[in-house]
């Protein structure tokens, strides 16, 4: 079993955020809309992610005056990331950097009636959201010319994408959400280490030198296509007014399909143990166990156990 | 008719995603939805109502959404007296909980 173990930390400026901070996919992206329990009209958020080794920061601000119980929210991120992450950086000085931007709106209450009584034992939510950025990866490519074995590819990633969930019987967090993504083939693509050697032999002092420089690059030719992902999650959420300490879980389901590929769809299970403080029941820790390529359509007859991985995910409040 | 100074304090303790505050009755037109501000040292939200017209006692009612173990608590403040008893509302009530104050 492939084991990554991460520490995705978030470190909250307020005390907004709750519940869905857990459950960011592995490329550190927001899998749906997040739980928001907005108290000021505005707010922000530090963010960092040991998984994809980015920092970002998060601004929220209500669209519309407090009181009304039907209201939008607008989100702001803006993240920055070494593309390869930081293991190229320190071991050969490699630096190849990314940002994006992203942005969302959030209406809450969308097929609820606008009154919050007589309960109908439902209240929903939904957002359309936006990214862009640029990245840039190191690429070798065995089948050309030596002088052109190495080279860089730009990536200008957009997406575009649309969310609901329901949050049913105050317990039950049911999300989903489809979009458009440009994305690339450098996640199906093998990380390599690429060492150049050079030889001198001095006759004076009868010595022979190796000079020897290294390159982490993904191994194939860079391509980029349309994508559509599809995310579902069913979470169960722990009461804030519990005595003692709860589990959470839940599971979701996510596939991208590409053009010219088949989709390759991630499973996993989530458990996270929260506690409660002041009033709110906050994550501490979670678990989420993702059989990555659930249907192996990258390599076929590769065992599911393989393919498994374990991510913790923690939670440091600060202020 | 009585003309008052309300205050209305609302605190939200637990994950609400959704609350609405009416006075005398829940028509949609008797909802405060205008005027709150967020007080951060304290972790309310505030509303001042001057020269409200009040007819008999005042009744408060408050409803609220979100997760379960949620709530908030309204503390109502009239003519610059505190009201002894809160209007408490849960995320899983079936309906507004209310309160009837006196107007002294």
């Amino acid at each position: 079993m492939r084991k990554i173990f991460s520490i995705g930390i978030l470190m909250l400026g307020c005390n907004q955020f709750y519940g869905q901070v857990l459950i960011d996919n592995k490329f550190g992206e927001q899998m749906f809309s997040p739980f928001i329990n907005s108290s000021t009209s505005r707010s922000g958020l530090i963010k960092i992610n040991s998984n994809e080794q980015s920092l970002g920061f998060n601004y929220f601000a209500l669209l519309d005056p407090i009181g009304k119980p039907r209201y939008k929210f607008a989100n702001i991120e803006i993240k920055s990331k070494p593309t390869e992450g930081l293991a190229p950086i320190f071991r050969n000085g490699q630096f190849s950097p990314g940002f994006s931007i992203a942005g969302a709106i959030t209406q809450v209450k969308i097929f609820d009636k606008e009154a919050t009584k007589p309960e109908n034992n439902f209240i929903d939510w939904g957002s359309f959201d936006f990214k862009f950025g640029k990245s840039k990866y190191q690429m070798y490519n065995a089948d050309t010319t030596f002088d052109n074995q190495l080279y860089s590819a730009q990536y200008s990633p957009f997406s575009l994408n649309l969310s609901y969930s329901i949050l049913a019987h105050s317990s039950c967090l049911i999300s989903f959400k489809i979009g458009y993504l440009r994305s690339n083939n450098t996640s199906d693509l093998e990380l390599v280490e690429v060492l150049d050697k050079r030889t001198q032999f001095d006759t004076a002092n009868n010595t022979t030198r190796d000079i020897v420089t290294t390159k982490t690059a993904r191994n194939g030719i860079y391509k980029e296509m349309d994508s559509y992902p599809i995310n579902f999650s069913i979470i169960k959420l722990t009461p804030d007014d519990a005595s003692m300490s709860q589990l959470g879980y839940g599971a979701f389901f996510s596939t991208l399909p590409k053009n010219g590929y088949l989709p390759i769809t991630d499973v996993g299970l989530i458990l996270y143990y929260s506690t409660v403080k002041n009033g709110n029941s906050t994550p501490v820790i979670g678990l989420n166990i993702i059989g990555n390529d659930f249907f192996d359509v990258r390599r076929k007859n590769n065992g599911l156990l393989n393919r498994l991985s374990l991510s913790l995910t923690s939670v440091i409040k600060i202020f | 008719m009585a003309q008052v100074q309300i205050t209305l304090k609302l605190k939200k303790i637990g994950a609400v995603l959704s609350w609405e505050v009416f006075l005398e009755n829940t028509n949609s037109s008797s909802r405060i939805n205008q005027g709150w501000r967020y007080d951060e040292a304290n972790d309310l939200f505030i509303v001042d109502l001057s020269n409200y017209p009040v007819e008999g006692p005042l009744d408060v009612f408050v409803g609220c959404e979100g997760k379960v173990g949620g709530k908030v608590e309204c503390q109502v403040i009239i003519n610059s007296i505190t009201k002894a008893n809160k209007v408490v509302a849960n995320n899983t009530d079936s309906n507004y909980s209310c309160r009837s104050y006196k107007i002294n």
